[in-house]
This record gives C-alpha cells, structure tokens and sequence, in this order.
C-alpha cells in the first residue's frame, strides 16, 4: 500500500463522518505525509498501521467518555479488558499492514463484480431473510398476544364458574362441588399463565432481540463499519 | 516507559511543544518533538490536536510551504493560561513525589 492508496482508503473509511471532520483528518495526514518526506513514506505508513487503525482513532477521539494517552484510546469502562492485553502491541502492526497491503483495491472491486453477478440471488435471499426476521418478529407478538388474551380469559372464566358453583351449591352440592373444583383449577391456571408470559416478556423477548441485532450487526463489524 | 502518560500530561506536552513555536508548528513536528520525550503512536496525536482545537487551546491557519498549504498550530490565550497551570500542577506533583522518594533513603 502507498500513500494515495492510503488516503485513499481512510477517505473510504471516514465517508460517514460530516464533511468537514473528514477534510480536516484527510488535510492533517496529507500534510503529515509530505512534512515527512516520499522517503519516509513506508516508515510512516508501517508505524501509522492500517488505514483502519487510523480511523478507529479518529472515530473515538470523536466521542467523549475515553481519554488519550500514549498508548492511545483508553475508556474507563473497557479500562479492564484492556489491561489483560496492556502490553501496547507493536510487533502486530507490520502485520495488519501486510494483511491490507495489495489486497484492498482487487478485493473491492471483486466483492463488487461479486454482487453484481449475484444480484439476482442475493435479493430473493435478501427478501426471504427480511421476511423471516419479520415472520420470527410477528410470530412473537402472536405469541404473547394469545397468552395474554388466555391469561386474562382462563380466570375470568374461572371466576364466573366458582360464581355458578356457589349458585349451584345450594341446590346440587355434587356439581356445584365439581364446578368450584374446575373453576378453582381454571383460576390457577390463568395466574400461572399471566407469570409466564409476563417472564417470557421481561427475559426472552429482550434476548431474541439482542441475537437479531447482534446477528445483523456481525457482518457490518467484520467490515469495520461498526464497533 | 513504566508510567502511563495520561490525557492530562499529553494535553499538556502537547501545549508546551506547540507553544514553544511563537509563529506556530506543523503536526509532523509536533509529533517528532513529542516523540523525543514520550512512546507515542503517530496515529494518537491527531484525536489529541483536535480536542485541543475544540476547546479553544490551540487555533490553526494554512501557510504557503513548498508549493502547498501547512497547517499551522499555534497555542491560544486560553491555551497558554491552561498550559501555565498544567505546568504549576505539575511542578507540585513532581516536587511532592520527588520528596517521598529521596525520603526513602533515610530508612534503607
């Protein structure tokens, strides 16, 4: 990778940061490129690391809640993972550099002649994919919708019955007996259910939203566009 | 380095660099110089440089050089008032820490 490609790439990079946060990091590397000189060129490029590197850093040095120290972006709330690893690891930047070197520009327009040529396969799977989420999405609400209707249902209907069973007990005490029993079971199980449903809600309907936004969010941080 | 340099001490390298410049210094040269006193990744001084601009610690203007723009960094009022009293706190700090450690030879 040479500088153009470089700057290139962090340009790529940074394309969702506002106009002037990018000009103003572009103008900064560039100017930072020829103060050192075309013979410093792949010194600084191997120190700087990846483009990626590099707007990674830009990119936090935009948000607030972390600080700056030399060995670069430190959050207090990640403050601890990091300092498993708090060796500051230099020997692993040659390496992401040979890992981008070359690769990038063919990789992108081949990832691109890919969906083009795959277009009409990607976007059924694409739809079906959206439907399923949809379908999984609706499927829930049906779900709850149902346990809820049944959760209020089952006791009301066990209510009226002990209402008749109480009537009835009067005049025939053998059913009146069985209906309170039916009305009574009837009752509990309403209860029982409207727990259920109400832990399901709180727990498991959270959790299949985190795996659906986790599951989407995957590819997208592979590619470096989200952290 | 054993001891971390936090973003506070960084601000404040930084201040002292840019303003050891009268007219001003270049983000290269901030590095390099910056480079000469602490381990520091090329890439951690832009985020830093920014911020300052931000808070109104620094302020740049482009100047002709070699047939292109530079940009200039050059330390503000407000700047030099927080590098004076990032240098007093540490000058307290410094001489604080120095004593219990040259205390320490009395009881070794």
């Amino acid at each position: 990778m040479n500088r153009a490609q470089f700057i290139k790439e962090l340009e790529r990079l940074l394309s969702d940061l506002p106009y002037g946060e990018r000009q103003e990091a572009i103008q900064y590397y560039n100017d930072y490129f020829d103060d050192a000189g075309p013979e410093k060129e792949a010194q600084v490029i191997a120190e700087l690391g990846s483009p990626a590197k590099v707007a990674k850093t830009i990119r936090e040095g935009m948000s607030e809640g972390g600080e700056y120290t030399e060995r670069g972006y430190e959050d207090a709330r990640f403050r601890q993972a990091q300092e498993l690893s708090s060796e500051w690891k230099k020997p692993e930047e040659p390496q992401d550099f040979n890992r981008c070197k070359g690769a990038n520009p063919w990789k992108f327009f081949s990832i691109l002649l890919l969906c083009l040529l795959l277009f009409p396969i990607i976007l059924p799977l694409f739809l079906a994919f959206l439907g399923v989420i949809a379908a999984v999405i609706l499927g829930i609400c049906g779900l709850i919708a149902g346990a809820v209707v049944a959760a209020v249902a089952l006791p009301l209907a066990g209510l009226l019955l002990i209402g008749i069973a109480v009537y009835n007990l009067f005049f025939l005490p053998a059913i009146g007996i069985t209906l309170g029993g039916i009305g009574c079971l009837l009752l509990s199980a309403g209860i029982l259910l409207f727990l259920l449903t109400v832990w399901c809600v709180k727990t498991i309907l959270p959790l299949c939203i985190r795996s659906i936004v986790s599951i989407i969010r995957y590819p997208l941080r592979k590619a470096g566009i989200v952290r | 380095m054993v001891f971390n340099t936090g973003a506070a001490l960084l601000d404040a390298i930084v201040l002292a660099v840019v303003s050891m410049d009268a007219k001003g210094t270049y983000g290269y040269k901030i590095t390099q110089d910056v480079r000469q006193v602490i381990e520091i990744s090329e890439s951690t001084l832009y985020p830093v440089l920014r911020r300052l601009l931000k808070d109104g610690c620094l302020e740049v203007y482009d100047m002709e050089y070699g047939g292109r723009n530079r940009r200039y960094y050059k330390i503000t009022e407000a700047g030099t008032a927080q590098l004076h009293l990032y240098i007093s706190e540490w000058q307290s700090y410094a001489a604080k820490i120095t004593k219990i450690f040259t205390g320490r030879k009395k009881y070794e």
